[in-house]
């Protein structure tokens, strides 16, 4: 596998995914088409993400206040790129094997010398790298972690009496992971269920409900468990990085079991099932 | 020759259903062998376990020595294979489709711009060389796709119903464009429905019914395996009467015709003969022994289909 990702820029179905030859995603063209709408709709989802962050920070005094500028500006600019990438990572990759299979041209693939697993994490691989946000989104991280985590230690040191450095790279770790996390879980999750439902727009959809679902409910609940715990073990400093920290393990878990579930289906794929037999 | 395609008892079986039942079967290189059967006889599939895409439930086969369960990659490096369902990519132009799958063999990207144009000048395509694939007919996407099939120079065309859907001249250069490849040394092995092409190109046949293999061999061999009687027609002068006694006595003669029943002319007597060479020539002998006036005695050459229609039952599995 370490193989396969350090050759993957040259991969022929990782360029394909990219657009090198032709246009191989119709969803991802139509939703380029409504941008604007989309824009607008990850404008409205980052606010009411971001507005829950606003009120905690605002309640800490002026510490929060003098933070607000270095915090919820990034932060607001990250929900959106990462409501960008979780809405349109499952467009790019949930048809890119159905529509092979439909096609007929998935046989053709598997024939060339490229193992099947291969092709569907170059697929996977390419189909998310369309994304053109990687480097906006690198460098609005690198600001907003440090500032939390920088934050974490400072009031840790001063508050809590020490363990402020341990905590604080924790948070400045997993806030940086955090929107790739999220955007690669998105984009797993559209191709995972798109090979079991064998149908691109039940994957998109199924896609779209269980980010929801974890983006709106189970990440915000993960943290708020997370934080409540150490709040009432007397850690309330560290509530920030460790709620982080729970929300990027919840992602993670999943995902593995969608990368189980994508193994198992390839393993399928390459013993001959098929949509046709 | 030796054989560069090798099938030991195949079987492929879903649940309680065979699909494909012991099939047992070797062509040599160079031979052009035509598979040939009804739907559900068991041709997608054996074609499909002969690219590795279908794990066989017992048996195996062997391309140029390489076992599809052993091998699979070097058996890939070997085939070129067109599906039924030929898998084009509509958003490409005709070179890319080809340049795309000439970079998944590890074509070197150099080599890949002069082959695209020799395969496509190959196929007649080099006219439509920057057209979208989208735009081409039915006819053309078919070449295109057997086009892609030879980007990695395989020794072994497997070609599943390569001339399905198309309209009679497509037809006919896909025939052409199948003997050209035989020309290259290609080893074809194709399946179709329509009994006079394969007649016309192959060297080979295979009938397959309900999963097995009923008969295979060149058309003369299976006309004896089957025992298919042979058509012969006589001429004479005179009364046919006494040719017809000579026939009745006969012990390898079966149903003697006159020229009137088939809306021939009188002079004309035929008859079913189910012996070799030998004994047709010794028949031969003694009516010309017993003084019967031929004009002609001749052989009415049996075709495919009739080679078809007695080795299979019209059972589908």
């Amino acid at each position: 596998m370490w193989a396969f990702l350090r050759s993957v820029r040259t991969n022929p179905i990782y360029l394909r995914e990219q657009g090198r030859w032709g246009e191989p995603n119709r969803y991802y063209a139509t939703m380029m088409r409504y941008l604007p709408l989309v824009l607008l709709l990850i404008l409205g989802l980052s606010v009411f993400c971001g507005y829950g962050q606003l009120t905690t920070l605002l309640g800490l005094g002026d510490a929060g206040g003098a933070l607000f500028a270095l915090i919820c500006i990034p932060n607001i600019i990250i929900q959106m790129i990462t409501w960008v990438g979780i809405i349109i990572a499952p467009a790019l990759t949930a048809p890119s094997i159905v529509e092979e299979l439909d096609r007929g041209s998935w046989d053709i693939l598997r024939l060339t010398p490229m193992p099947t697993t291969h092709i569907i994490f170059a697929k996977l691989l390419g189909g998310l790298s369309r994304l053109r946000i990687w480097i906006i989104l690198f460098i609005t991280s690198i600001i907003y972690a440090a500032a939390v985590g920088l934050g974490s230690i400072f009031l840790l040191e001063s508050t809590a009496g020490g363990g402020g450095l341990g905590w604080g790279l924790t948070t400045i770790v997993m806030t940086l992971i955090r929107p790739w996390v999220e955007i690669g879980f998105a984009g797993l999750a559209g191709l995972t269920l798109s090979l079991w439902t064998h149908s691109a727009r039940a994957a998109l959809i199924g896609s779209y409900a269980l980010v929801l679902v974890y983006r709106i409910i189970l990440a915000p609940v993960a943290w708020g468990v997370t934080a409540a715990l150490l709040v009432e073990n007397g850690f309330e400093a560290a509530a920030f990085g460790a709620g982080t920290l729970a929300i990027n393990v919840l992602y993670l878990i999943t995902g593995f079991f969608l990368t189980l579930a994508l193994r198992r289906r390839a393993k399928a794929l390459d013993a001959g099932e098929s949509v046709y037999e | 020759m030796s054989a560069i395609i090798e099938i030991s008892d195949l079987t492929k079986q879903y649940g309680t259903f065979t699909a494909l039942d012991n099939l047992n079967l070797q062509i040599e290189e160079g031979a052009v062998f035509g598979f040939i059967g009804p739907n559900g006889a068991g041709k997608t599939t054996t074609m499909r376990i002969m690219t590795t895409l279908l794990k066989p439930s017992h048996g195996e086969a062997k391309i140029d020595g390489y076992s599809v369960l052993t091998h699979p990659n070097e058996v890939r490096r070997l085939i070129g294979y067109m599906p039924d369902f030929f898998g084009v990519y509509d958003d490409m132009k005709v070179w890319e489709y080809l340049d795309f799958f000439a970079a998944c063999y590890d074509i070197p990207e150099s080599q890949r711009k002069g082959m695209i144009g020799d395969l496509l000048d190959l196929v007649d395509l080099g006219h439509k060389h920057d057209e979208m694939v989208e735009s081409l007919s039915r006819g053309m996407k078919q070449r295109l796709c057997l086009a892609r099939t030879l980007a990695h120079d395989p020794k072994v065309l497997i070609l599943d119903e390569p001339a399905s859907g198309l309209d009679p001249r497509a037809r006919i250069e896909m025939r052409e464009l199948l003997r050209e490849l035989q020309n290259m040394g290609k080893t074809i092995f194709f399946s179709s429905h329509i009994l006079s092409e394969v007649a016309d190109i192959c060297t080979n046949i295979g009938i397959m019914e309900a999963g097995k293999l009923v008969a295979h061999g060149d058309i003369e061999q299976m006309r004896q395996q089957l025992q298919v009687s042979r058509l012969i027609q006589v001429r004479m002068i005179g009364d046919t009467a006494p040719l017809k006694d000579i026939l009745m006595a006969e012990e390898k003669v079966r149903e003697i015709t006159d020229g009137r029943e088939v809306e021939l002319t009188p002079d004309i007597v035929r008859f079913d003969f189910v012996g070799d060479d030998v004994e047709l020539s010794q028949l031969l002998h003694q009516l010309i022994e017993k003084k019967i006036q031929l004009i002609s005695f001749s052989e009415e050459v049996g075709d495919l289909e009739d080679v078809f229609m007695q080795a299979t039952k019209g059972v589908v599995s």
